[in-house]
């Protein structure tokens, strides 16, 4: 097919160089801060860290007036559970079984060190 | 957006610092380093309704802030914040059309340009870059994003494809039809 001899051929090539050159120069640009970066900060949630701070805190803190509430309060009553339940853990290491004394007080050490491990773990990961 | 692996490793550093100590200063000097280019994208986005873009730019910074730990590196952090945003704005035009009823792009990208672009006049006297401006407002939402992205921020086809959550070939033929109208439409402009 003959083109016509009165038209140009398009370049297309040609055609997008100029856009994207028109579309670089339009970026020129530059948007000042004006502000905009002080708007964000302050409009930020409040900080994670002081939040779980605050959480630990009054975690240790309830756990600590419970026990204490118990101690003051708790009166004769827990003084005598706790006795019975010493006097329970007494009684099990003295049956005749062989090494269940031993095993108990390993058991409950064991136990104790999981759970200082764990509750340590948990405040690691929540740092 | 062609950043030297320099840069790059200065924007990770900033990022780690604000996922380790909530460090503010280091999300500050991020949101210093990505507000001209994110705002200016949005800006393109609206029409240039500055107070939209600023206010749907502020919503996107937050929630990278809230989501920062979800930015695994895959591409760069710029990229990604203006995949934030990019959905932010499409949130805010979905929000729109419930209120309003549109036909087409064409005619909500004009409406969301409220009347700040005119459709470019055939005249010799026009300046340049509002018709630039203008003929870019006549295309649809998805061809002037990825347009913005690709030759004004100079994002590669795979970055833009991911900005706009949709396919690389989908990315093309936006690029492809947004060239191709402007071709058309700037063709006066273009000398011969």
């Amino acid at each position: 097919m003959n083109a016509p001899e009165s038209s140009v051929p398009a370049d297309p090539s040609a055609d997008d160089a100029r856009i994207e050159k028109l579309l670089r120069e339009a970026s020129q640009h530059y948007i000042e801060d004006g502000g905009f970066t002080h708007r964000i900060l302050v409009a930020l949630p409040p900080s994670r860290r002081r939040a779980e701070r605050r959480r630990r805190v009054l975690l240790i803190g309830a756990a600590l007036l419970g026990c204490g509430q118990v101690a003051v309060f708790g009166g004769s009553g827990v003084g005598a559970f706790l006795s019975t339940l010493m006097k329970g853990l007494a009684a099990w290491s003295a049956l005749p079984v062989p090494g269940l004394g031993a095993a108990c007080t390993v058991g409950v050490l064991a136990c104790w060190v999981l759970a200082v491990a764990a509750g340590g773990w948990a405040w690691v990961r929540s740092r | 957006m062609l950043k030297s692996p320099r840069v790059n490793r200065r924007v990770t550093e900033l990022v780690a610092r604000v996922l380790a100590n909530d460090d503010r200063h280091a999300f500050g000097e991020l949101v210093r380093q990505h507000q001209a280019a994110l705002r200016g994208f949005l800006r393109r986005l609206t029409g240039g309704q500055q107070a939209l873009a600023d206010d749907l730019a502020q919503e996107a910074f937050l929630e990278a802030y809230r989501s920062l730990a979800r930015f695994n590196g895959e591409s760069t952090f710029g990229t990604w914040l203006h995949g934030i945003a990019y959905n932010r704005f499409r949130s805010a035009r979905r929000r729109q059309r419930e209120t309003v009823e549109w036909t087409d792009e064409t005619e909500m990208a004009n409406a969301m340009a409220g009347g700040e672009m005119s459709v470019p006049a055939a005249s010799a006297t026009v300046d340049l870059q509002q018709d630039l401006a203008g003929a870019l407002a006549r295309l649809s939402t998805d061809e002037q994003a990825a347009i913005h992205l690709c030759y004004v921020e100079g994002l590669t086809h795979e970055e833009a494809a991911r900005v706009l959550g949709c396919p690389l070939g989908t990315l093309k033929t936006h690029v492809f039809r947004a060239k191709d109208k402007l071709r058309a439409i700037l063709g006066a402009w273009v000398p011969a």
